[in-house]
């Protein structure tokens, strides 16, 4: 399969038909956790895309040096030293953003999906592929992580990045705010309809 | 020489370059990062001492001038209350104070379980143009039901009267802790009385709202009781004998020996 | 089949009788299963019963469908629904004599030009109309909003619907109170259709009871709204707080109560008979267990359940006793309490005993019992933000079902190894 695999289908199979969140539902306890309003979840989008991109190229360059016995490790090391950079420019550059997605800048060094896409594509591709596919990947990632944010801080709050959309019930408007998409278990219930529409999707499609 | 990665050899190699490279990776942008992070750290100070002493920010970087214009931030020894040093007092990290055993001890009385204080901490005197004492700043904190409440209060010259509050930093439950900083409540406290009459700590956190007029309650957040607790008991540890009482009462007994002065002076 | 020496004619018979019985009712059923056909075999089973019921030596002897098992629940809950619909007129009534005036609505329009309005004079068939007219709107939304998502699955699935719905519609209104909006009602019921029974595969196939599914969405998706709505009676700006949120509050004091002075005390016995503000149909504990009585003798609930429920509930709320508390007024409420307060009664006898939802082994029963009625009396006791405690102790306790029969296979298998020493 390796040499017959195009440049678009690695760029556009993980976004859709082979989806990391919604088809190998892999990194969904982030997903879970900062898709509560559009900011986080963007700003999550950015920085699991950076680490993404940078591991699948160090690692994809560095494939040919890497002994097997220590393979899982050297990827950690160097995912984790990537996650590091990021949590730093991340307190710098938005330190309130950074104190809102807390842990979870953190714990993208345990995301499946990154971990995943070094172990079976990095370790075996040359850089220029393995970068196409971290962009896959990471579309992916974003386009699930922000379709479920936008739905539950629109419905949530009636804001999309803090701006009222739904004027609330509160503010004099007509909007009552639905709490339950405030705590992550609704993004449980989102991502199942997601799968849902995307299985269907496919099996219209054959 | 060919490069066998799967020897014993080979992997050292490779696991010490990879490390080596990983670190200088990470020091160099944290090192470049740093200098940002220390302003970051020292504006953030800055602007939460003006906040509690009820002071207007002005716009943009303005709060920077009218902090080194208005507040005079000191280094303070918590047993003795005498004066430390007055240079370096925003750069001073007293969470490491806290936890370094050479510069912190026990409480005796841990109401507040905070577990270790720093033997110093800082205080800012908040100046009006004239030169004149407005309030005093002093930073507070205490568990409260998961994490530490952390947060900055201003008491006016008489030691008793709270001008302002700031909580800036908590870990309480989403949702319901969330009311601690809300500027809505933060702005309760103010004008609320520390003491009773006879000298007794009587700030307390009243469920289902402090009655009007109550100058000692300030209202607490049903289902978030723990949370409240925590407040109240970090507010009574930190002006309590164990926390800025010395100071306090130095400062009082300088403040009367100066207007006793005052009115020698004119007398003479 | 071995042939019989003697009588072989009327063997050959019978055999020929089964065989055409047999021919016939799988011709039926396979019209009514038949895909394309589901609303008009739907509509026809409502009108034309399946009337056959075979004789002779075979496992099935009842003809006992999905349709019968609904209809005799619905016939079970009646007295409930009743005595609801009496109460919500008594309880108007009783907060109109403190000078509050009926609402003006159109859910009245009928009500008021039959009888002029509610006054001190209603009588019962009265005071009945008028909680009709508040409960029809209700129950029309709930069992149109369901049937909405019933055609809709049944028909992208290509199966036949289910008389499922109108019990869960019926038994998600009765857990409502009166001035739920009915916006509120068609979300909650939509929710626990769609998201708790259709996507699990349907009826017979969840793991979750979709009226309390429904039930648990609205009380944590619009927390202030239930919550305001909770102690409304039909009646403009009248708030009744329960026996329960009178308790939790510290307004009813049970310290120095026991559980048998209960039956002595007119609250306690008012609560019993269900003259008190509360959901629809769960206020009348007599009528409840009147209903309930009547699904233990036709066996459509399982009595294990039930008194593992009232086992686990009096243990764990007299061990509350014992324990005692001054701040917490719940943790002294005796078991007699229990019972009779806030939805338990209707929760243990129609929801706990949804046979699909619960553990499917004897002792699993029992245990999945237990755990409703520690898990009520402990939310009830413990959390001070949830006066009621049941809706989420089933839920709970339906998540924990499987573990249950697959614990006592378990030891099944077990117990059958030593036996026969393997």
């Amino acid at each position: 399969m390796s040499n017959t695999l195009s440049m678009r289908d690695m760029l556009t199979g993980p976004v859709f038909a082979n989806n990391p969140v919604a088809m190998q539902v892999l990194g969904v306890c982030s997903a879970l956790a900062v898709s509560n309003s559009m900011q986080t979840a963007v700003v999550m989008t950015l920085a699991v895309t950076f680490v993404l991109v940078f591991s699948n190229l160090i690692i994809s360059a560095i494939r040919n040096f890497i002994p097997n016995s220590v393979r899982i490790i050297a990827q950690m090391t160097v995912i984790a030293s990537l996650v590091i950079i990021v949590d730093m420019v991340l307190q710098d550059v938005a330190y309130e953003l950074s104190k809102q997605l807390s842990v979870f800048v953190g714990l993208i060094i345990t995301n499946c999906i990154i971990m995943g896409r070094a172990e079976a594509f990095a370790m075996k591709y040359p850089p220029h592929l393995a970068v196409v596919d971290a962009l896959g990947n990471a579309t992916g990632y974003g386009l699930i992580l922000i379709s479920v944010a936008f739905v539950r801080e629109l419905l949530g709050t009636g804001n999309l990045f803090g701006h009222p959309i739904f004027t609330t019930i509160e503010n004099g408007g007509w909007y009552l705010p639905n709490e339950m998409f405030k705590l992550p278990p609704s993004a449980f219930f989102l991502i199942g309809v997601l799968i849902w529409t995307i299985n269907v999707i496919q099996r219209k499609r054959g | 020489m060919e490069f066998k990665k799967d020897t014993v050899a080979g992997t050292m190699v490779f696991t010490i370059t990879l490390c080596l490279l990983c670190s200088f990776m990470i020091t160099g942008t944290a090192g470049i990062l740093k200098e940002r992070k220390v302003a970051k750290k020292r504006d953030e100070v800055q602007r939460y001492v003006l906040m509690a002493a009820d002071v207007d920010l002005g716009q943009g970087n303005e709060f920077r001038e009218i902090f080194a214009k208005s507040v005079q931030p000191l280094l303070i020894n918590l047993d003795t209350g005498n004066v430390d040093s007055d240079a370096n007092v925003l750069d001073f990290d007293e969470r490491m104070a806290a936890i370094n055993p050479e510069t912190s001890s026990t409480p005796k009385k841990d109401i507040a379980k905070i577990k270790t204080r720093a033997n110093d901490a800082r205080v800012f005197k908040v100046l009006d143009a004239n030169g004149k004492l407005t309030s005093v700043v002093v930073p507070f904190y205490g568990k409260g039901l998961w994490s530490m409440i952390y947060g900055y209060v201003a008491v006016e010259p008489d030691f008793n009267t709270i001008k302002g509050l700031v909580v800036y930093e908590h870990g309480e439950t989403p949702g319901i802790g969330d009311f601690l900083t809300d500027p809505k409540w933060m702005s309760l406290w103010k004008g609320k009385q520390l003491f009773d009459e006879k000298g007794k700590f009587s700030i307390r956190l009243v469920k289902g709202g402090a009655k009007q007029g109550d100058v000692h309650g300030v209202d607490a957040v049903s289902g978030a009781t723990m949370t409240g607790r925590g407040v109240q008991r970090a507010m009574e540890f930190w002006f309590g004998v164990e926390g800025f009482q010395t100071f306090f009462n130095q400062l009082k007994a300088t403040a009367a020996q100066g207007e006793l002065q005052g009115e020698l002076g004119e007398a003479k | 089949m071995t042939k019989q020496v003697k009588k072989p004619d009327l063997q050959e018979a019978t055999d020929l009788q089964q065989a055409t019985d047999l021919q016939q009712a799988t011709d039926l059923q396979q019209e009514y299963y038949a895909t394309g056909k589901s609303m008009k075999g739907f509509l026809r089973s409502l009108v034309i019963a399946n009337g056959r019921s075979t004789k002779g030596k075979v496992h099935v002897r009842d003809a006992i469908d999905v349709k019968r098992t609904m209809t005799l629940v619905g016939l079970c809950l009646l007295p409930a629904i009743l005595f609801g619909l009496y109460n919500i007129g008594l309880q108007a009534q009783v907060a109109l004599a403190s000078g509050l005036a009926t609402p003006d609505i159109w859910k009245l329009a009928i009500f008021n030009s039959l009888l002029g309005g509610l006054s001190q004079d209603t009588g019962v068939l009265g005071l009945f109309l008028y909680g009709l007219s508040f409960y029809l709107p209700i129950y029309l939304t709930a069992l149109l909003t369901s049937l909405f998502w019933e055609v809709v699955f049944a028909r992208v699935r290509g199966q036949e619907l289910h008389e499922g719905f109108f019990v869960t519609a019926l038994l998600f209104t009765l857990i409502l109170s009166v001035s739920t909006p009915l916006w509120l009602v068609a979300m909650g019921i939509s929710f626990g259709v769609v998201v708790a029974k259709e996507l699990f595969g349907g009826m017979g196939y969840n793991f979750l009871n979709p009226a309390l599914a429904g039930l648990a969405f609205i009380y944590f998706a619009y927390p202030s709204e239930v919550a305001t709505v909770q102690q409304l009676v039909a009646v403009d700006g009248f708030t009744g707080a329960t026996a329960l949120a009178q308790t939790a509050a510290g307004k009813l004091s049970f310290a120095d109560y026991s559980w048998f002075s209960a039956f002595s005390d007119p609250n306690w016995l008012n609560n019993f008979f269900g003259f008190t503000v509360g959901a629809i149909g769960e206020t009348s504990t007599l009528a409840i267990l009147l209903g309930g009585l009547m699904l233990l003798i036709t066996r459509l609930a399982d009595w294990r359940i039930v008194v593992g429920v009232m086992l686990g509930m009096i243990a764990t709320a007299t061990i509350c006793n014992y324990i005692g508390s001054s701040s917490n007024q719940m943790m002294h409420m005796p078991w007699t309490w229990h019972l009779v307060t806030g939805g338990f009664a209707l929760a243990m006898m129609f929801m706990a005993t949804d046979p699909v939802t619960t553990s499917y082994t004897r002792q699993g029963k029992f245990a999945y019992g237990a755990l409703i009625g520690f898990m009520t009396v402990l939310i009830r006791v413990a959390n001070p933000k949830m006066a009621e405690g049941v809706m989420l102790a089933i839920l709970f306790a339906n998540l924990w079902a499987p573990l249950f029969d697959y614990l006592v296979a378990r030891a099944n298998i077990k117990r059958r190894i030593k036996r026969h020493g393997i």
